[in-house]
């Protein structure tokens, strides 16, 4: 008997180990192919430095140990497999808790998939690139605290109610507003299997005052927020319902198992599927019920997961910021994010790999001018993004600018630290390179970078990035003011510098986008600067319109010519204008195989500066 | 049980061999050290300066490459300090170094600093003699910690911090306010109990928070005739408040320092605490002028300010940033009366095509210590802001030569007894601001100035920090920063209101300028 029983047993656990090794396989492959953690990593940008003094922060509020543990975890979305990897391990952790936590009281109820219910819904949470993972490890301390305390707490009164008050104030000094999901776990549970009155009074008492204490007397904390922290704010991101689910499950399993009892007799009377499938213990309903958890689980994902746009930005940024140029050129074909700082970055990418006065038509500029500079009302949202830019441009003092406007915004994030600590090379102030170095020293994943780039503060440096070589030829050596809201402005005194062939492209692409014929021809002779082994397509196209329009043929083109071949399609192009008496409604169809010319782009999508 | 002993006798014996090797007293052999005749290169630089008797340890980094290092600390009475060290990061001791210099006002201070090489022979450099002062420093210095700002901003906070120890404490946090701005925080007569802060914009709006003996309120400085508050200075007798409103803008340099700032109007007024009414005249508040930085005079019989002309005046095809220039000026103000006399130019700095800024008049009324660079108000933002101290008894005025240097310096707040300051600069690196303290004798003179004391001196070139607006007061800050918070959040707010006296409205901005 006693082996058939060992044999259920160790039967039993293959099984759960089973599933649970097949839900994290699947937690795991979808977080890494799916989501993708890398873009979590590119959206939040979590900081986190191996240094005394940061760390030492963290203490002085409360929710600021699982602050620190969460940027220091999060760290790990980094790489996409550590990310993942992290995730699993959390989800893992949280249903483990979860399963402790119900069979608690009901060790004998068949809680098969159950505790995986938490983490489906993390894995929904998590498919918004903006959650945090401080929700998360809140989570998983809330959840310890409670095992803790339904395993050890005493059963007299005052002893336990002690024991409640210690483990309440730890966890609210550790993870702030959580603390409350645990007051609200204990104080249900101790009613249904301890119901002392006073003492939940006193729990319920307790909890409420501690945090308006704390915030009245030892913190600098608003008693506004001292409550909602890490439950339902954490900086600018506020909770969905999804998250208020999460918390109430937990409340809500240990009412439904105690309120279960008293009509259990009941429904296991009858024979209907709801109750052979809630009790049934064989291994096709086992099955049945886990598959039911994971088109659950593939619902939740697929609701929680409408962000194509925002994943598309993410991807494009990330390939951005390790300027991987083609990538993000073939990124924004296959994804075709409609954004204007998407544009903005097409437009870099197009410079950075060669194309831009060649190609910049052949991807659609439905946002104009504003596709060469970010908008201004996207500089605040974006502005490491804004002042990478300048930094291609040459213009170090504005790059400066934008980064420290980053800092502010997003914190000292080692790209940030990064683009303070080129900076400062460039403007020769080593002190404060060296400053931004030692951080990034002190990071995670960029301590290389810092090592490497420390060589360039030496009197006579081993080491000098020839980018940074060039960087210093195009510097712009006058002063000139530069107007935040129109940064263009600049490129017309970077013109002067004749290395810069950014400013050069980026001019002329400003000039095409903004119908200013007169000042690409103008300035058409500075092509000879920069050794263009023919005219840019996207140039010839605007000379062949001017000419068209002045009747001018006094360009000055020295040694150059334009292409037969952009001739003959000017010519097409014109004849069929003619052939519909130039409506442009008419002859669109006809003109589309036109649509990679500047022609196009000026007859569909140019609009006159101010409209 | 033998294994157990073995790894218990272990375990207490490595860190006790641990420590005993670290702190090896490893006396140099004084009479056979080599003699190296210059000073040794010490970070921060703590070489001939003067000291206040209350401060706390100057510790410090030894710059010179050895293998162990022995630090002797005198004075002419009271027991040495001997600092043994494998690392050149020099932890002077707390208790002894109170007793030492509290004991020794007034009289020098030695620093000698030994070094061993690696083949174990020692060098003595030539000892470094500083000065312990014979007058104490007030006991905390508060500022504004910041990172480096441009238009954004986000966490920030004043902290109060005392000098005879490392103790920094924060009393408000924008953090806890909504996230706001706060800044030109200010005390009376260097009392703690007596303070006012600006707040502007986050989510609890624009207002000052005034504590005053306890009490905290919110008031809403804004009038028919002027945008909120910004610059003050409290007239002595507590009940006045002298502000200036800045309608500030920023432009950015494609060259050199990035920022730049202007007013494009300002005025100054006094708002009455008691009252709570703001007043002004057309003397300080002039439409053809833009006034800005009032101090009051120790007596509270004069005004002071600095004053440019308005840019309507300037060509408005062109940025007139470099040809803002302004000039120090004074009026008399009798308070009992509520009148004012007559208009003074005290330094007329245009004329020499320069600008003053943050004039600050010495506690004894004799002295006007401020900064001239070469234009506008923000000497923060121009590397040449040099100090310059003016003899009111005088009218003579010369560069403050041992506390300048060739990057900006700025803003700076006299001890209540008058013999040191305490000043913002940007020496070390030309980019981040540091509190340095300097001591005045009583001929005048500044001392080489040295800076705030830190625990580790290093957090100087690692953490991304702002020292802001130093402000010297004589105690701990006591207001609870839950009652800051309280007020900042509160609903209830004064309104300031506007003398009757005042008829002119607020004045537009000049319109049609291209900057």
């Amino acid at each position: 008997m006693a082996k058939i029983k060992n044999f259920s047993q160790r039967k039993e656990k293959i099984r759960n180990m089973s599933f649970t090794f097949l839900m994290l396989s699947l937690y795991f492959f979808y977080l890494l192919l799916r989501i993708n953690p890398k873009l979590i990593y590119q959206s939040q940008q979590p900081v986190f430095f191996f240094d005394k003094s940061f760390i030492g922060d963290f203490f002085s509020y409360p929710g600021g140990i699982n602050d620190l543990l969460s940027d220091f975890l999060s760290q790990f979305f980094y790489h996409g497999w550590t990310g993942a990897l992290l995730l699993t391990l959390l989800f893992w952790l949280i249903s483990w808790n979860t399963k402790s936590f119900i069979q608690a009281k009901n060790e004998n109820r068949p809680v098969f998939y159950l505790p995986w219910i938490p983490s489906v819904l993390l894995l929904g949470l998590h498919s918004d690139y903006r959650f945090p993972l401080v929700f998360t490890t809140g989570l998983l301390l809330t959840l310890l605290s409670v095992n803790i305390y339904i395993r050890l707490a005493p059963s007299k009164s005052v002893l336990r109610f002690l024991f409640y008050i210690l483990l309440y104030t730890v966890l609210f000094y550790l993870s702030a507003g959580q603390a409350l999901v645990f007051s609200i776990i204990i104080i249900i549970y101790d009613a249904l299997y301890f119901r002392r009155i006073i003492i939940l009074l006193l729990y319920v008492l307790f909890a409420a005052l501690l945090p308006w204490l704390a915030a009245s007397t030892m913190f600098i904390v608003h008693v506004k927020d001292v409550y909602s922290l890490h439950l339902t704010s954490f900086a600018e991101y506020k909770v969905n319902w999804v998250s208020l689910v999460l918390y109430s499950f937990f409340p809500f399993i240990l009412l439904f198992f105690r309120l279960e009892k008293y009509v259990k007799i009941k429904i296991k009377n009858t024979n209907s599927l709801f109750t052979r499938l809630w009790y049934g213990t064989s291994t096709g309903k086992r099955i049945l019920q886990g598959i039911i958890l994971l088109l659950v689980a593939g619902m939740m994902a697929m609701y929680s997961f409408d962000k194509k746009n925002e994943k598309a930005f993410l991807r494009i940024d990330c390939y951005a910021r390790f300027r991987e140029w083609d990538k993000l050129l073939d990124a924004a074909v296959k994804y075709k994010p409609n954004l204007y700082h998407v544009q903005y970055q097409i437009n870099r990418a197009l410079y950075h790999s060669g194309r831009l006065l060649d190609e910049m038509f052949s991807f659609p500029q439905p946002v104009g001018i504003d596709g060469i500079f970010m908008p201004h009302d996207m500089h605040g949202l974006y502005p490491l993004q804004h002042s990478d830019v300048f930094f291609d441009l040459g213009l170090v003092n504005e790059t400066e600018h934008w980064a420290y406007e980053a800092v502010s915004i997003s914190g000292d994030t080692p790209w940030n630290l990064q683009q303070l600590a080129l900076v400062n090379i460039l403007k020769e102030q080593r002190s404060i390179a060296a400053r931004f170095l030692g951080l990034l020293r002190k990071t995670m994943w960029h301590k290389s970078w810092a090592m490497e780039y420390f060589k360039c503060l030496s009197d006579s440096p081993d080491f000098k990035p020839a980018e940074l070589e060039y960087k210093k030829s195009i510097m712009p050596e006058s002063d000139f003011l530069i107007p935040p809201n129109e940064p263009q402005q600049c490129l017309s005194y970077l013109l002067q510098n004749r290395n810069n062939k950014m400013a050069f492209e980026y001019f002329m692409a400003y000039c095409l986008l903004s119908g200013d014929l007169d000042e690409i021809i103008k300035n058409i002779h500075l092509l000879n600067n920069f050794n263009y082994p023919q005219i840019p397509r996207h140039l010839e196209e605007v000379i062949l319109v001017y000419i068209q329009l002045t009747g001018r043929k006094d360009i000055p083109l020295p040694g150059r010519q334009i292409s037969p071949k952009t001739v003959q399609r000017f010519i097409e192009f014109n004849n069929i204008l003619k052939k519909y008496n130039r409506n442009k409604k008419a002859a669109y169809n006809e003109l589309k195989k036109y649509n990679n010319t500047y022609w196009f782009y000026a007859f569909y999508y140019y609009k006159p500066m101010g409209q | 049980m033998q294994k157990y002993t073995v790894f218990l006798v272990l375990t207490l014996c490595i860190p006790v061999f641990i420590i005993c090797s670290d702190n090896a007293k490893e006396t140099p052999d004084l009479e056979n050290s080599r003699s190296v005749e210059r000073k040794p290169i010490i970070y921060p630089d703590y070489t001939d300066i003067t000291i206040p008797p209350n401060i706390a340890p100057i510790n410090f980094i030894i710059q010179e490459k050895a293998s162990f290092y022995y630090v002797h600390i005198s004075s002419e009475t009271g027991k040495d300090i001997h600092i043994f060290n494998r690392t050149p990061n020099i932890t002077i001791p707390m208790k002894q170094w109170q007793r030492l210099i509290s004991r020794n006002s007034g009289k020098p201070l030695f620093l000698t600093i030994f070094v061993r090489d690696n083949k174990g022979i020692w060098s003595r450099f030539t000892k470094i003699k500083n000065q312990i002062a014979g007058e104490k420093i007030d006991s905390h210095l508060v500022y504004r910690i910041i990172k480096p700002l441009y238009v954004y901003y986000s966490k920030m906070g004043l902290y109060d911090r005392n000098l005879s120890t490392y103790d920094e404490r924060p009393f408000v946090l924008n953090t806890s306010m909504g996230h706001n701005c706060i800044n030109c925080h200010s005390f009376h007569r260097h009392n703690p109990e007596r303070m006012m802060f600006h707040s502007r914009a986050g989510a609890v709006g624009t207002s000052m928070i005034l504590a005053y003996d306890g009490d905290v309120s919110k008031i809403d400085t804004k009038t028919t005739f002027n945008p909120p508050t910004a610059y003050r200075s409290w007239h002595p007798d507590g009940e006045i408040i002298a502000f200036s409103y800045n309608v500030v803008k920023q432009f950015f340099h494609a060259v050199g320092e990035n920022r730049g700032v202007y007013d494009r109007a300002s005025d100054v007024l006094l708002y009455n605490i008691k009252t709570n009414t703001i007043t002004t005249s057309p003397k300080i508040s002039s439409k053809e002028y833009m006034e800005t930085y009032p101090e009051w005079a120790p007596d509270g019989k004069y005004l002071y300010f600095c004053r440019t002309p308005g840019l309507e005046s300037y060509d408005r095809h062109e940025h007139p940033y470099k040809n803002i220039k302004y000039d120090l000026m004074r009026i008399v103000y009798d308070q009992e009366n509520d009148s004012w006399g007559e208009l003074e130019t005290v330094l007329p700095a245009s004329e020499s095509g320069l600008s003053v800024a943050h004039p600050k008049i010495s506690p004894d009324g004799n002295y006007i210590l401020f900064c001239l660079s070469e234009y506008g108000n923000f000497p923060l933002y121009s590397a040449e802001s040099d100090f310059y101290l003016l003899d009111t008894r005088t009218k003579n005025y010369h560069k403050a030569e041992n506390i300048n240097s060739d990057q900006a310096e700025s803003y700076h707040c006299w001890s209540s007894n008058g013999r040191w300051i305490v000043f913002s600069t940007k020496r070390p690196d030309g980019l981040f601001t540091y509190a340095y303290l300097g001591y005045f004798d009583s001929d005048g003179q500044f001392r080489k100035p040295f800076i705030l004391p830190q625990k580790n001196p290093n957090v100087n070139k690692t953490l991304i920090r702002i020292y802001n607006v130093p402000e010297l007061v004589n105690g701990p800050i006591k207001i609870q920063p839950q009652k800051l918070i309280q007020a900042a959040w509160s609903d209830n707010i004064i309104k300031a209101e506007l003398d009757p006296k005042v008829d002119k409205q607020m004045e537009g901005q000049p319109e049609g300028t291209i900057y």
